[in-house]
């Protein structure tokens, strides 16, 4: 079982003729980590808005752990992507109103799968959040504080704990860590691979920085996994 | 956590915001509903100013011309119909009572009302109430008079006072009648009617007051009047009402005329009611604007949110479920503001119900909320779902196409 196959796709913007995203064939395996690189406006967040449905192709076909995401309606799509994908974004990942623990247990709110995956775990949702806390370095005197009035750093570290809860299969991360400094930044990469580790979750990590490749095992460059501009097959570096 | 717990927090983090739309919905719902209540009250005490009565008889004028005088002492004075007429009338076989009135005079701008005993016991109002004493007893001679609620409270009379009645009705240099004065024997229970603001002497004084003479010499004259204003009539039965009317209009010796005075009230009632369309559609338009506020309050919120309604796309939040975010907020804000203003208006009601009942007579029930009013707030509740249908739909169809959702 592939973790995300390409088959014919395309995708291009009605308002926006310059840009296209064509990949004929493409497979990402499983237990990987993978991390995919590219200059900025290359495409980079098209692509994961792309494999986890929230984008669909104009031509093409996207199979993730063999479902065809293409194929699914409205319901269907949003219901695979919060049970299957966590989703850390580059910034403001969390709701402001909510509290840190809120923020964490939102996706168990639209997961009956994930709801019951983290209850697995602990007794109630917001204990396992708690439990994840802990792992992630995120103290006690943090969980009551207003959103706004966290780091950035401690922000990222909440969002893979919303990320990884009730475990999903696959976490995806669109520059996480660019608004880091040096030391955050590799404190914030050591934890979220050492949490897929534990967890043992696949990883497909997005970013221009290419300092962080050590970290992977698997490292495609968008620009020529696009054919648009190169008919070349992807290449693995 | 539920969506309505999420829609809670939401509106809880934007406080002011929230708490100035309530406050606007709330102002709103008690213009319309106590616009409503006022209209209602005024309706109600002015159709019921008089009742228990089957007509009013007078000498041939116009018949709001008649009720106005007899009735609310307002407009043109009519010509008096003979005392003779009275008399002749009460003979009548379908006739059960007849008070005769006398107006004419006044008393520091209240006017004075001529009469016999049977008035307090026949004239009505409301629903058929009794006029009732507050203290002291009815008038059983000439020289005493019986206070309205009003005349009492405002001239600060009390029982046993003595005061002169002047000729006219109107404020200012009359002359007074000085060699009569009466003496205050009785003040009447409020009744939101112009009862309140009404003088009550006996018929035979009313007529001593137009005979030069001093207190003791005047018992000695015949005290029955040559004349009255009108007369209220009561019937034995209901039936006879159309013929009594008409024998009283082909009435021989002078010209007559006998009105129904809840015919005649409701239509002096449906003059007034442009004037009151007129203030329901300013209330209405005013309502207009608070949920033009309202929309342009959620259009901005939604603008401002994109990036949180990306989250919970991201995170399996159904584009149904964010335009459900937005009809539960708005309901909540206008079901709010609602339940305020009607508390608002309960407690404005409560405060002013004193100065509606002493300064225009209206009796006001606020504490009940009547089925109307219920309808008009579940109207207002409604307004605010449709409202947030537009932003609520913008969000479902921005939630649904592609490029709302970024990572
Ligand atoms: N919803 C959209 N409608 C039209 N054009 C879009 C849309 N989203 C992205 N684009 C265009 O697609 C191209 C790729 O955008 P994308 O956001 O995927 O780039 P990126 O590689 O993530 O860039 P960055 O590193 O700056 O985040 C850009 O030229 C952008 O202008
Ligand atoms: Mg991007």
């Amino acid at each position: 079982m592939s973790l995300v196959r390409f088959d014919n796709f395309l995708l291009n913007y009605p308002s926006d003729t310059s840009f296209s995203l064509q990949i004929k064939n493409l497979i990402l395996e499983k237990n990987k980590k993978i991390f995919i690189e590219g200059p900025s406006g290359c495409g980079k967040t098209t692509f994961l808005n792309v494999i986890t449905g929230l984008t669909k192709p104009v031509t093409g076909n996207i199979y993730v752990l063999d479902t065809n995401i293409t194929a699914l309606n409205q319901v269907a799509c949003d219901r695979f992507r919060v049970d299957h994908f966590g989703i850390i974004f580059q910034l403001f990942n969390l709701i402001p109103y909510l509290t840190v623990i809120e923020n964490i247990i939102l996706p168990c709110t639209f997961s009956t799968q994930r709801r019951k995956k983290a209850l697995a775990n602990n007794k109630t949702l917001e204990e396992e959040a708690r439990r994840l806390c802990t792992e992630l370095d995120i103290t006690d005197s943090l969980l009551n504080k207003p959103i706004s009035q966290l780091s950035i750093g401690q922000q990222q570290r909440v969002s893979i704990a919303r990320a990884i809860i009730g475990q999903p299969d696959i976490i995806i991360a669109d520059e996480p860590t660019s608004a880091l400094d040096d030391d955050r930044k590799n404190q914030f990469m050591s934890l979220l691979l050492k949490e897929c580790n534990t967890y043992n979750l696949d990883l497909i990590f997005v970013s221009h920085d290419t300092s962080l490749q050590s970290h992977f095992n698997q490292i495609y460059h968008l620009e020529n996994l696009n054919n648009t501009h190169s008919n070349n097959d992807h290449v693995i570096t | 956590m539920s969506l309505l717990k999420l829609t809670l927090k939401r509106l809880f983090s934007r406080k002011v915001t929230s708490l100035l739309l309530i406050l606007s919905i709330g102002l709103s719902t008690l213009l319309l509903v106590g616009v409503q209540k006022i209209k209602q009250s005024a309706k109600d005490s002015f159709s019921q100013s008089l009742s228990g009565t089957d007509l009013i008889v007078g000498a041939r004028s116009g018949d709001t011309q008649l009720l106005l005088y007899t009735v609310f002492r307002q407009g043109q004075p009519i010509a008096n119909m003979s005392w003779k007429s009275v008399k002749e009338i009460q003979t009548f076989p379908e006739i059960s009572w007849v008070v005769p009135i006398s107006l004419g005079d006044s008393h520091k701008g209240y006017p004075v009302l001529g009469t016999t005993l049977p008035y307090f016991k026949h004239y009505k109002y409301a629903s058929k109430q009794p006029l009732k004493l507050k203290t002291g007893r009815l008038f059983q001679d000439v020289f005493e008079v019986v206070l309205g609620s009003e005349v009492a409270k405002h001239l600060n009379y009390k029982l046993n006072d003595r005061l002169f009645l002047a000729h006219g009705i109107a404020k200012g240099n009359l002359t007074i009648h000085k060699n009569y004065s009466f003496n205050v024997v009785g003040v009447l229970k409020p009744t939101g009617t112009p009862v309140d603001k009404t003088l009550h002497i006996p018929i035979e004084g009313f007529t001593a007051l137009h005979i030069k003479g001093d207190k003791k010499t005047i018992k000695t004259y015949d005290l029955t009047p040559k004349s009255v204003t009108s007369c209220l009539i009561g019937l034995t039965s209901k039936i006879s009402i159309f013929s009594v009317q008409k024998q009283i209009v082909n009435w021989k010796q002078e010209p007559l005329m006998a009105i129904i005075p809840g015919v005649t009230l409701s239509r002096l009632w449906d003059n007034i009611r442009t004037i009151d369309t007129a203030f329901f559609i300013i209330t209405l338009l005013v309502t207009l604007i608070t949920f033009i506020g309202l929309l342009l309050v959620l259009l901005i919120s939604l603008q401002q949110s994109k990036r949180e309604l990306a989250i919970l796309r991201t995170l399996g939040a159904h584009p149904l479920q964010l335009s459900w975010l937005l009809i539960l907020e708005s309901l909540f804000i206008t079901t709010s503001g609602v339940i305020f203003g009607l508390g608002l208006m309960n407690s404005f009601g409560y405060a002013l119900k004193p100065f509606f009942e002493e300064k225009m007579g209206l009796i006001l029930s606020f504490n009940v909320l009547t089925l109307p009013e219920l309808y008009l707030a579940l109207c207002i509740i409604f307004i605010g779902i449709l409202t947030s249908s537009i932003p609520a739909l913008l969000a479902y169809r921005k939630g649904l196409s592609e490029g709302f959702v970024s990572l």
